[in-house]
């Protein structure tokens, strides 16, 4: 005969005192084993957070002969200490770099795509020519002191950030040659209320001459003394970006938003797409054409 | 006599061009071929041996240059140049950390089989450029070690030995302590040596702090110099009984490795 095992559980059905206490002691040993069965696991991973040691990591990129490529594709390389380490053009795509000590790495010609790079250490690190489509670069640290140096900052020469996420300070961070179609810049809420930098992406005199910004969001940026030399800027969002004193000599601004920007001291000589430009007769405000060097317009 | 003119001239004009063809090709077997072939492949080598020298606050321009001096001075004395050419391989690998709040790599591994190439060393060790800092952090510079520099080693050595030098503990307060750091690099077959620079307030308790945190590995031991002058007599000793050749040791060091 099946007995139905779960009337013992239901008081509705056994009507036993003895069996619904069964019941509610085993629940509670079931409880507090989950718990910490969970607890224990939960634990481990913290520990092994990692999936590679320093190293590890470092014999991998060692043992590889030159023309190959290291693989750490989709690995968990978090708050790993891999400063001062030569890369060799390795495949990291889609890795998790969150909190790793990237100083004085060579990551030229390597493929970090789709890669967290999140809070990670780059000072003086080196991206050129590195493929950092789609990679979230939010709040990295570029500095080794707490005192400002050019000479710690990140080089991303000739590097591919399409519909990168970048978020933090960027100042004086060589972005020249780079293709930065659809990568963003952008704070991640709008505060219009506060005039505070807080949150806004700072990028005070970072070069992006001859960079490809297309639909590029520069939204609430600051780019005071930034370099666009030459750079495409087609359809860019400059809208509420602090633009002082930017040089923009011969950079192409078709379709970009320019609305309430502030263009103090900019330089648009020889400036391509100005016609389209949205926003730029307010941003501007008193703009004057400089007489002795035509094609030159300066914003006050 | 018939006289051939034709066959004269060839007949002279054969051997000579053959001269000509061999003196040319001895030259370029002397100047090119012998040289290259003579260099061969980076070999292997006896030992990797890494000098740890410490830089912090501490240690000021003086005192830097005679650690220096100390190691340059070693790497030129016969006795060390003796037991590195009577390896089995007849060859070292060196190299120099400077290591203050970071470490850094002040001389690169560099391969000495030869008392000339020893000499060429101590040379670039006397031209070091001053590395300085504020604090003694060894553990970070074990760590530097134990992940950076050993697994980049150029060639194959039969064992590894690390030479820590210092005038203090580790004073950075590490969120790993430098025993269990000494405890990994130890697993991974490394001797470390201690060579405790007895100078300061801790000139008393220096040595069995290092005795206790920093020595670890086979045959390890620690040679305690009696301020920053001994340093140089100290280190040379180090040096000798760190790279001579007992092939008992080696052996079950390299063993040992090869197990991991």
């Amino acid at each position: 005969m099946a007995v139905d095992k779960r009337r013992h559980c239901n008081p509705a059905k056994t009507g036993s005192v003895k069996s619904i206490r069964r019941c509610h002691i085993a629940a509670c040993v079931f409880g507090v084993l989950a718990v910490g069965v969970s607890h224990l696991l939960l634990l481990n991973d913290g520990a092994d957070a990692a999936e590679l040691s320093a190293r590890d990591v470092t014999m991998q990129l060692h043992k590889a002969n030159v023309g190959e490529a290291p693989a750490f594709t989709d690995m968990d390389l978090s708050f790993l200490d891999l400063a001062g380490l030569d890369f060799k053009s390795a495949d990291l795509t889609g890795a998790d770099l969150y909190g790793t000590d990237l100083t004085g790495a060579n990551l030229i010609g390597a493929n970090l795509s789709e890669t967290r790079l999140d809070r990670a250490t780059l000072i003086r690190t080196n991206f050129s020519e590195a493929n950092l489509e789609e990679a979230t670069l939010l709040r990295p640290n570029i500095f080794s002191t707490l005192a400002f140096s050019p000479y710690d900052v990140a080089r991303f020469t000739n590097a591919r950030l399409v519909n990168a996420r970048l978020i933090g300070f960027f100042k004086n961070v060589n972005f020249r040659g780079a293709d930065l179609s659809g990568a963003n810049f952008a704070p991640l809420r709008d505060r219009p209320d506060t005039i505070g930098t807080v949150g806004r992406t700072q990028m005070t005199a970072a070069d992006f001459t001859g960079a490809v910004a297309r639909s590029t969001n520069f939204r609430q940026a600051i780019v005071d003394f930034g370099s666009f030399v030459d750079a495409d800027l087609t359809n860019a969002n400059f809208k509420r970006a602090d633009l002082s004193r930017a040089n923009f000599t011969g950079a192409n601004v078709a379709g970009a938003d320019f609305t309430d920007a502030i263009l103090d001291g900019a330089n648009l000589t020889d400036v391509k797409g100005l016609e389209t430009a949205k926003g730029l007769n307010i941003a501007l405000g008193s703009q004057v054409d400089q007489p002795d060097s035509p094609g030159v317009r300066t914003a006050q | 006599m018939t006289h051939y003119p034709l066959m004269s001239a060839v007949f002279w004009r054969v051997p000579i061009l053959l001269g000509a063809l061999l003196v040319c090709g001895g030259v370029l077997y002397f100047v090119v071929v012998r040289p290259v072939v003579a260099a061969g492949p980076m070999r292997d080598v006896d030992t990797a041996l890494v000098v740890a020298v410490d830089v912090s606050n501490s240690v000021d321009d003086e005192r830097y240059r005679l650690q220096l001096k100390g190691i340059a001075d070693a790497l030129e004395d016969p006795g060390v140049i003796s037991a590195i050419l009577n390896g089995p391989r007849s060859a070292i690998l060196f190299s120099i950390v400077a290591w203050s709040d970071r470490p850094e790599i002040a001389l690169p591994w560099m391969i000495i089989s030869s008392a000339d190439e020893a000499r060429a060393v101590a040379a670039r060790v006397r031209r070091l450029p001053r590395y300085g800092g504020e604090f003694t952090c060894m553990a970070r510079m074990l760590r530097f070690v134990t992940d950076k520099l050993l697994p980049q080693t150029p060639v194959n050595a039969l064992r590894s030995v690390v030479d820590v030098s210092g005038d203090g503990r580790d004073n950075c307060n590490p969120d790993v302590p430098v025993a269990s750091i000494r405890d990994e690099l130890v697993s991974y077959g490394t001797t470390i040596n201690g060579l405790p620079i007895l100078s300061g307030p801790q000139k008393g308790t220096l040595e069995q702090w290092y005795t206790d945190n920093v020595k670890g590995g086979p045959s390890s031991f620690i040679l305690p110099a009696n301020g920053f002058e001994d340093f140089g007599r100290a280190i040379r000793q180090k040096f000798v009984v760190e790279i001579t050749y007992a092939p008992d040791l080696i052996e079950r060091d390299f063993a040992q490795t090869q197990m991991r």
